[in-house]
């Protein structure tokens, strides 16, 4: 995984101030490859049920602007889905498959 | 919606015009604000020149965080369901009317000298902000 250990707390304290309890987050994506250079931060976020679309854009805009204070603005791209609800997205499913946790609410 | 021409341009047109009034705050309004004032701004980063007009009262950091983000967004593709990227641009059209509001706050700066003006906040309702941007 290639990311430094004070990424990994910014997007933790992140995910506690933009998320409930139950919360979980996975990197997945190019950053979980050692072997590549850079690129942006690809983030599953786990929420435990499902919320109106409007709070969900509210939650994922106060997520990462949160990041943005805390390591400056970069490329972040986050996909949020429920733990129990299927979901058709193909980045979803890949995500969960590659997945490393980095933060749990 | 996709199915509808003339609705895609409208939305694009939004889309398009709310990243390049994003931008251009950025760009020259924050630069133009800041050298009103005889901050000696050139060689500060983006987020030394935010800090100090915050400091000054002119916006607020994580408010200007927060449209970067909803512009980040609009500028990228992403395999949202329909209904989220609906609420995403319903975002932006509320983002817009508080950027633009900032336009207006920090218009005045450019001319002669005025007293502290308050700080932006997303929280102010937006009925009582006026829109300049009739044709978007």
């Amino acid at each position: 995984m290639r990311l430094q250990p004070n990424e990994v707390n910014a997007i933790a304290q992140a995910a506690r101030e933009a998320f409930t309890p139950g919360t979980s987050v996975f990197l997945f994506g190019s950053r979980v490859d050692d072997s590549k250079r850079g690129g942006e931060i690809d983030l599953l976020v786990e929420i435990t049920e499902a919320m109106p679309p409007a709070e969900l854009v509210r939650r994922r805009t106060r997520f990462v602007s949160r990041i943005y204070r805390l390591l400056d603005e970069q490329r972040i791209d986050v996909v949020i889905a429920t733990q129990v609800q299927q979901d058709s997205r193909e980045v979803v499913a890949a995500a969960k498959r590659e997945g490393i946790q980095v933060a749990q609410v | 919606m996709e199915s509808d021409p003339a609705r895609v341009r409208i939305v694009d047109q939004l889309l398009f015009r709310f990243i390049k009034l994003q931008d251009t705050v950025g760009e020259r309004l924050i630069p133009a604000t800041l050298a009103s004032l005889r901050e000696p701004f050139e060689d500060w980063p983006m987020r030394d020149r935010l800090n100090r007009l915050e400091k000054l009262g002119y916006l607020d950091v994580d408010n200007w965080l927060a449209w970067r983000e909803v512009r980040n967004r609009l500028a990228h593709e992403y395999p949202d369901q329909s209904e989220v990227r609906f609420a995403a641009l319903m975002a932006a059209i509320d983002a817009a009317k508080t950027l633009a509001d900032c336009i207006e706050i920090g218009a005045p700066v450019l001319k002669p000298a005025r007293s502290p003006l308050p700080l932006l906040t997303t929280h102010q309702p937006l009925s009582a902000v006026r829109y300049p941007y009739p044709h978007l």
